[in-house]
């Protein structure tokens, strides 16, 4: 069997692989916060060192979301080029620094991220990128007291979708994660867990 | 015929006293609804559908704009992400004089990566009646709005601000006069306008 015998063959080999839409994108995408606003200062935070700590808890840590073709089936995955759990301790850290909260471990602020992901809803004329949140959250004195515990869910949507591809749950999962963290910072009772914490008074 | 015209006396007194029964019936029940339409849409309120909730806290201040018991009613589901932007603007609606704790809800709306919830806030805080020290807190939340990417942001920023805010504002909003886009510069030029100090005619 000659050379071009053998090309022939494996062309013919591959015919039915390459008819068979088995094809297999990844997606990479590079989660950003940009905080939009202003942020109320609160006064006597500057005196408050604040240490955070992700943990990782989800169970699926490998991506965070799927590429689904225009049939609804998977065809890969969508992978975030940041560390999630780092990705959320970042924003938890610009928010305590926009509130004017210190750096240090005085007052320990602990995360378990158990959800993070995308799944695509499609629609007939257009689909819905839906991502999904949560945090268990929880505040401890240097001496380990747990003052503060709340498990926060959120959900980030980015309507009217045309391709369910990693821009789309990009939008979604940045959305969702400023959800669940401005929920955790309305909650009245976290920022006091601060100050309490540091065995100050909160503030008004 | 005769033999019709023969039945038909008889029967008219009691055809016409039945129409006006049906009639005053009718009356009766459309007065009820009327009087108790604000309580059927504060009732929704309360419903396990979100949209019939989102619904009566639209419907509320356009077709109850002077109800007293309706500011009362909105103010739980600012506690409620799903709904806080549609009771934001239902209270805004009222021009409701919120808690501070309240405000800081509404205010947390700003910082949303969804630029519907920021534009609802921002028309809701429009719409507040708070002290002077709850809006120069809303007003500091609003200036870095004004170099926000989104024109619409910036155009309901400036005119909350033309409503909040005070001539040491007009800094803030000047820049934008050399924006590229009409509206833009027609809100922040109306927001310097509403903001700057009149002189007192003698």
């Amino acid at each position: 069997m000659n050379t071009s015998q053998i090309a022939s063959l494996a062309g013919l080999l591959l015919l039915p692989w390459l008819g068979s839409g088995c094809i297999h994108i990844t997606d990479e995408i590079d989660l950003a916060y940009e905080p939009r606003g202003g942020r109320e200062v609160l006064s006597g935070a500057a005196a408050i060192p604040v240490q955070i700590q992700i943990m990782d808890q989800r169970p699926v840590q490998t991506d965070v979301g799927k590429v689904i073709n225009g049939f609804g089936g998977e065809i890969g995955e969508i992978l975030s080029n940041q560390d999630v759990s780092t990705y959320i301790g970042g924003i938890l850290r610009t928010e305590l620094d926009a509130r004017g909260f210190g750096t240090g471990d005085q007052v320990k602020v602990d995360g378990k991220l158990t959800t993070f992901y995308n799944r695509f809803k499609m629609g007939f004329w257009a689909g819905d990128s839906i991502a999904d949140f949560a945090l268990d959250v929880s505040v401890r004195q240097s001496d380990g007291t747990v003052l503060y515990s709340r498990n926060f869910t959120a959900q980030g949507i980015e309507p009217n979708i045309q391709v369910a591809r990693g821009h789309n749950a990009k939008a979604a999962l940045e959305k969702a994660a400023w959800n669940g963290v401005n929920e955790l910072f309305q909650d009245p009772k976290f920022i006091a867990a601060l100050y309490q914490a540091a065995g100050k008074e909160p503030p008004q | 015929m005769t033999r019709l015209l023969r039945i038909l006396p008889p029967c008219l007194p009691g055809v016409i006293g039945g129409a006006w029964l049906l009639v005053a019936l009718g009356c009766a029940s459309t007065g009820n609804h009327s009087a108790s339409g604000e309580d059927r849409l504060i009732a929704q309120l309360a419903s396990s559908d979100p949209e019939t909730v989102v619904d009566a806290l639209r419907d509320l201040p356009g077709r109850y704009p002077q109800s007293t018991n309706a500011v009362a009613a909105i103010r739980p589901f600012l506690q409620d992400p799903r709904y806080r932007r549609h009771a934001a603007r239902a209270l805004g609606d009222y021009h409701a004089e919120l808690p501070l704790d309240d405000v800081r809800l509404i205010l947390g709306l700003l910082g949303s990566h969804d630029s519907n919830d920021v534009t609802d806030g921002l028309k809701a805080l429009r719409g507040l009646r708070e002290p002077t020290p709850v809006v120069d807190l809303m007003v500091q939340q609003m200036i870095p709005l004004l170099k926000d990417p989104n024109n619409h942001i910036v155009r309901d920023t400036c005119r909350t601000l033309a409503v909040h805010g005070n001539p040491e504002v007009i800094p803030y909003i000047e820049p934008l006069l050399q924006r590229p886009r009409w509206d833009v510069k027609k809100d922040a030029q109306d927001a310097i306008d509403a903001l700057r100090p009149h002189p007192v005619e003698r």
